[in-house]
This record gives C-alpha cells, sequence and structure tokens, in this order.
C-alpha cells in the first residue's frame, strides 16, 4: 500500500520534545522502508508513481538499513510498499525489527491478510494501517484501480478484527488510512465515524497530484476551501462525539504533519528521500551510510531550519509553529519543497511561486551580463536552469557566437539563482557573490545567439559561505558545449561592523 | 571578424608590450565600461570573465591574431574585486601547442597587490569571420 505518507495520529505520532531533540541531534525517530514496488492496487492517488529501475533491496540490506535507522535514533520502523504483504520475505523483516526492540507498522490494502497472517501481525504488536478511502464498493475499486479492491480490504478488515485488532490498550493497534479526493469528499464525514466508533485510529490526509505524472490525478484534487470546511466538520464530529479535540490544518485529519524533522523513506531500489511526497532523491544507501546521506542534505538542512526558510505566507502563519503545511504537496505542485503548501486553505488566494521561475529577481546580475534566464528545478545540492541566447547580448558577436567566457557566467549565475531562490523578502537585498575560482573548464561546442541552453549545476563543498561546484551547460536535446567547476563566495548576511 | 561589443570596448582599454616568451598588458575599465551599470547595480565591478577576456585579447595581441577563442580554462583563482579605473598589470607566459593553440599563464596585479592568477588555453579566431 503506497498511496499516502505514513506517519498516522492517535498514538502514532511522536511528541514535540521528541522531535525537537531529533531535529538538533541530526537523527531519526522513524525509517519508512518500501519493502517491494510491486503493488495489487493501481490507485490513482499512488505518490510512488513510477516504479525504481532495478532490482531492489536484498533481505540483508533492509535490515542492514534498519539497523542503521536504530543507530540514528529510530524507534518504529514503518513498513511500506507497493503492497508490502507481496513482499515474500515480510514475516522475517517484522521478526528482526522486533529483536531490535523497535515498534513496527504496517501500511497494507490488506492483500495476503489471511487469517494466519492477521494473528501473526497480532501476536508481534505490529501496528496495522489498513487502506480504506471509502464505504462504497464502486468508489473503493475505483480508488483501488482493482475490481477486487473493496473486497479485499474488508475481508483483511474481517480477519484483523478475528485476531483482537484493535486493542490499543494491549498495543495492538489498528488505523485506516484514507486519502481525500473529489470521490470520497462527501462521505468522509461518516467515513470518520464509522472508523473512530470500531476503536480504529482514522489517518486521513489531503491529496496531492504528482507533478509530471500522465496520470496525476489532477482531476481528483479537492479545493482548499473544501477542504477548511471539511476539517473544521471533522473535528467538531471528534470533539462533540468522541471528547477529542483538535486544531484543523492540513495535511492530516486530527495531527500535524513534520515527519521531515524526524523520518525518512529508503524506497525499495534504496533510494533515500525525506517522504513520499517529496520525491528529491537524497542519496542511495547502497552506496553511502544513510547517516551520512542524512547529514550531508541540504534538503534536510533547510527543512529542519524551516522557520527560516520556509516561504509566505507558511512562513509567517499563526500556526508556524506547530505546522508547515506538506511539504510532499507543496513540492509535487509547485516544485519546491520550502514553498508555502497549496493546499492549505490559510495560504488561499496567496501568490506561490511555481517552478521554473524567473532568475532576474534571485540573482544581482542585470540584463547585460545575466547569462541564465529560468530557474527551472532545484534538488538535492543540485539546480538546473535555462538560458535563451539573447541576441542583443554585447557577449554575442555580429555573427551570433557568444563569447565562451560566458559559460563561467552561466555556472556561476545557476547557482546564485539556487541561493536566491532560497532566501526570504528579507535577505534578498543582502544577496552578494564573488567568483573565486574556476577549474577545468573545458569549451567543447558553440553557442550561438537563439540556441536554447540548460545549465546543471551541482555542489560538490560546502565551507561557511564558501561553495565548490561543478557545472555543466548543454544546447537543449543537444550536446554539452562546456563543463567544468567553480568556487564561490556567496552570502545574505547583513556587513560586519560599520 | 567582428568581436563582441564587451571584447571591442576591453580592447580600447588594453595596451600590450609583447616579449619573447610573453607579454606585459594593462587593462583600465573606466566608469563607462558597459558591463559597470548590471555588475552590479550601484556597486560596479569588473566581472571575472572580463579579466579572462583580457587576457585572450592581450593574447592575440602578442600573437598577432585578431583575437583568441577560449579553449579551456585551466585554472583561475580571484583574489580581489577589480573597481572601476583600476589599473590591472598582466604578466603573461605564452607556449605555443603544436596544433595551433597557445598557453597563457598569466599573473595579475593592481598597485602590486595580486588580484587574480589565470592559465589558459586558446585558439585564434579564424580570420575574416
Amino acid at each position: 500500500m503506497s498511496s499516502d505518507c505514513v506517519i498516522p495520529a492517535d498514538g502514532f505520532s511522536f511528541s514535540r520534545e521528541e522531535i525537537a531533540q531529533c531535529v538538533s541531534r541530526q537523527g531519526l525517530l522513524s525509517l519508512e522502508i518500501e519493502l517491494t514496488p510491486a503493488c495489487n492496487f493501481h490507485c490513482p492517488t499512488c505518490y510512488l508513481g513510477d516504479q525504481p529501475k532495478g532490482s531492489g533491496l536484498s533481505h540483508e540490506q533492509i535490515c542492514d538499513a534498519i539497523g542503521q535507522a536504530r543507530d540514528l535514533g529510530a524507534r518504529r520502523i514503518i513498513l511500506f510498499g507497493g503492497e508490502p504483504t507481496l513482499y515474500p520475505r515480510l514475516r522475517d523483516v517484522i521478526d528482526f525489527i522486533r529483536t531490535q526492540k523497535l515498534e513496527i507498522e504496517l501500511f497494507t490494502n490488506g492483500g495476503k491478510i489471511d487469517a494466519e497472517m492477521a494473528r501473526f501481525l497480532h501476536d508481534r504488536d505490529v501496528a496495522v494501517v489498513l487502506r480504506l478511502d471509502t464505504l462504497d464498493r464502486q468508489v473503493q475499486n475505483r480508488l483501488a484501480g482493482c475490481g477486487r479492491g473493496y473486497d479485499i480490504i474488508h475481508e483483511a478488515l474481517a480477519k484483523l478484527w478475528q485476531a483482537g485488532y484493535p486493542d490499543p490498550a494491549r498495543g495492538k493497534r489498528l488505523a485506516t488510512s484514507t486519502v481525500i479526493c473529489d470521490d470520497n469528499f462527501d462521505e468522509m464525514p461518516d467515513l470518520w465515524r464509522w472508523i473512530r466508533t470500531r476503536g480504529m485510529a482514522p489517518y486521513v490526509e489531503i491529496f496531492a497530484p504528482r507533478s509530471g505524472a500522465p496520470k496525476n490525478g489532477q482531476e481528483l484534487r479537492v479545493s482548499s476551501d473544501r477542504l477548511k470546511r471539511l476539517f473544521d466538520a471533522l473535528s467538531d464530529i471528534d470533539r462533540a462525539e468522541f471528547g477529542r479535540k483538535w486544531e484543523p490544518q492540513p495535511p492530516l485529519g486530527g495531527d500535524a504533519c513534520k515527519r521531515n524533522l524526524f523520518s525518512c523513506v529508503v524506497r525499495a531500489g534504496g533510494e533515500v528521500f525525506s517522504c513520499v511526497g517529496l520525491t528529491i532523491p537524497l542519496g542511495n544507501i547502497r552506496e553511502q551510510p544513510l547517516r551520512n546521506i542524512l547529514h550531508a542534505s541540504e534538503v534536510l538542512e533547510n527543512l529542519r531550519n524551516y522557520r527560516m526558510k520556509i516561504k509566505e505566507p507558511c512562513r509567517s502563519c499563526f500556526k508556524a509553529e506547530d505546522c508547515y503545511g506538506c511539504r510532499g504537496a507543496a513540492y509535487q505542485l509547485t516544485g519546491d519543497y520550502l514553498a508555502a503548501d497549496p493546499s492549505c486553505w490559510h495560504a488561499a488566494g496567496a501568490a506561490i511561486d511555481v517552478l521554473p521561475v524567473e532568475v532576474a529577481g534571485l540573482i544581482p546580475h542585470g540584463p547585460a551580463i545575466r547569462m541564465v534566464d529560468r530557474l527551472a528545478e532545484v534538488g538535492e545540492r543540485q539546480a538546473r536552469t535555462e538560458l535563451t541566447v539573447p541576441a542583443d547580448s554585447p557577449l554575442v558577436d555580429a555573427d551570433g557566437r557568444l563569447d565562451e567566457t560566458a559559460y563561467v557566467e552561466m555556472i556561476a549565475q545557476s547557482l546564485a539563482a539556487c541561493y536566491g531562490f532560497h532566501l526570504s523578502r528579507d535577505e534578498e537585498h543582502l544577496h552578494a557573490g564573488f567568483l573565486l575560482g574556476i577549474k577545468a573548464l573545458t569549451v567543447c561546442g558553440e553557442v550561438r545567439a537563439g540556441d536554447r541552453l540548460q545549465i546543471h549545476v551541482r555542489k560538490l563543498a560546502r565551507y561557511g559561505d564558501l561553495g565548490v561546484a561543478e557545472g555543466t551547460i548543454r544546447v537543449c536535446d543537444g550536446p554539452v558545449v562546456a563543463r567544468g567547476e567553480i568556487k564561490i563566495w556567496q552570502s545574505s548576511r547583513p556587513p560586519q561592523g560599520e | 571578424m567582428k568581436m563582441n561589443q564587451v571584447r571591442s570596448q576591453i580592447q580600447s582599454m588594453l595596451h600590450v608590450e609583447s616579449g619573447a616568451d610573453g607579454f606585459r598588458a594593462t587593462f583600465k575599465a573606466d566608469s563607462d565600461f558597459m558591463l559597470f551599470r548590471d555588475h552590479f547595480r550601484g556597486r560596479p565591478v569588473v566581472p571575472g570573465i572580463s579579466l579572462i577576456q583580457a587576457v585572450l585579447l592581450a593574447g592575440a595581441a602578442h600573437e598577432g591574431a585578431d583575437d583568441l577563442r577560449l579553449c579551456a580554462l585551466k585554472n583561475a583563482k580571484f583574489f580581489a574585486a577589480v573597481l572601476p579605473d583600476d589599473q590591472v598589470l598582466i604578466d603573461a607566459a605564452v607556449v605555443r601547442g603544436e596544433d595551433s593553440t597557445v598557453d597563457i599563464k598569466a599573473n595579475l596585479t593592481v598597485n602590486q597587490k595580486r588580484l587574480a592568477q589565470i592559465a589558459l588555453t586558446a585558439r585564434p579566431a579564424p580570420a575574416g569571420r
């Protein structure tokens, strides 16, 4: 079951103090691990989309990742997929996690949960989070992308109940996982009551379409004003009928989501992400230890420092202490993981930048020397920009040929644009930079006026305000024309002294 | 060959003395330098690439070529900013390669203070373009 984010409310979450301590030590409280990308459902709301290429992690590699997470402070391992019950060694993984004295959560659509599996999970105190989008058979089958979706879920639910779930007092927790979309929107209050009255925890989250995917589920998206009304209604139900008080805020009903501060995702191919919605690869555990990936990640550093880095209106929202919206939704809808969450009703009507953006306001360079037009992508220590070479540039000669020295500016300005993109309005006017060095810049081709270029920069090292980066410049859909390394100083701090 | 506007203006601000194994040149960008307005508004600084262009143009003069095209920038280090009217002194060693390329190693100073080091490979621009 892979459709949604995987850290639910009602005793499944961590305290504010635990999260703060985790941030300060750059550790983990939980690890979400995809056991297999294979799935018997084909949900239109699935975040994960394309299956990773290559073979999946071996059982030993999965256990090693879990051990690394434990060493980083994780207390809980969250198993998901694809559909994790399709993973042949699921029971071995669960038994291994128990030997590590860690809590276990299993996100499943119930695919392989028969009576025996339900007892196995019950006996090992596995918290089960079962997919349940609706009580309507036809809608469920549609949202599962599977003609037997409804039957599979409800047969599994019956087996879990028979096994003794839910019994939270004895550690036998059972939750349901629901993605709010247009198809099940009207049913949500009734579904919420249905789940609560059966002693289960409703884990309900807002659906955000995936960017770039051909079938990204855009038609299932619910507007932020409708979501506000629904969250208010669910909060009222909990207060009036179940004695539970919570403040409505996206993306989860009944809880805040700040998982990027204390959790990460390891996908079946070993790729590490901050969460399932924030699909910027941070590294791969097949290539380096998890600790190194988490400590070197600029994405995670910015998220840990979200009070300074997140953009308006999230930044000055009255709920900013306890909420930063859904970082996955922000990334999928804008390309910027630090953007305000467009699905949040508190941000309704606000102008939120969506990548690509013009760089004119991001870098201090004026038109005559500006060698980048747009910032197209911002990833983990890397970015991609674009330029259409202007015929009237003073660096273009009468034959239309661009001066090769301009390649240096392209790389430096791409880095500056990436840096400027993460600055707040207060910091923008202080943005200053200086080119300190260039190394091994090779010119491979000629560029002419009108050519469309892509500049890809990757940060290799950083020492305070100093950074080293490599850049590659290519004609769109064409060959590389130059590549090289630069060293740059950038700052947005006020000058020291007088 | 008609070079781009920036190179043309730098050339007009450049004086080159050729020697046996290299050249000595001076380059002074006065306040009319066309890139000052945009690099940066209100606090003009000579772009690093214009120092590279100055080395290429001085190298071209030394080689008797109209211009030099950059093939590779092996290494460049910039130690200080060059401001309007700074008199930049360029001392360079030039080695001709077998494939019509030239290797230039240049030390740039302002008032005897180290400003930049630039090592590059260039090729004479085709004549008549």
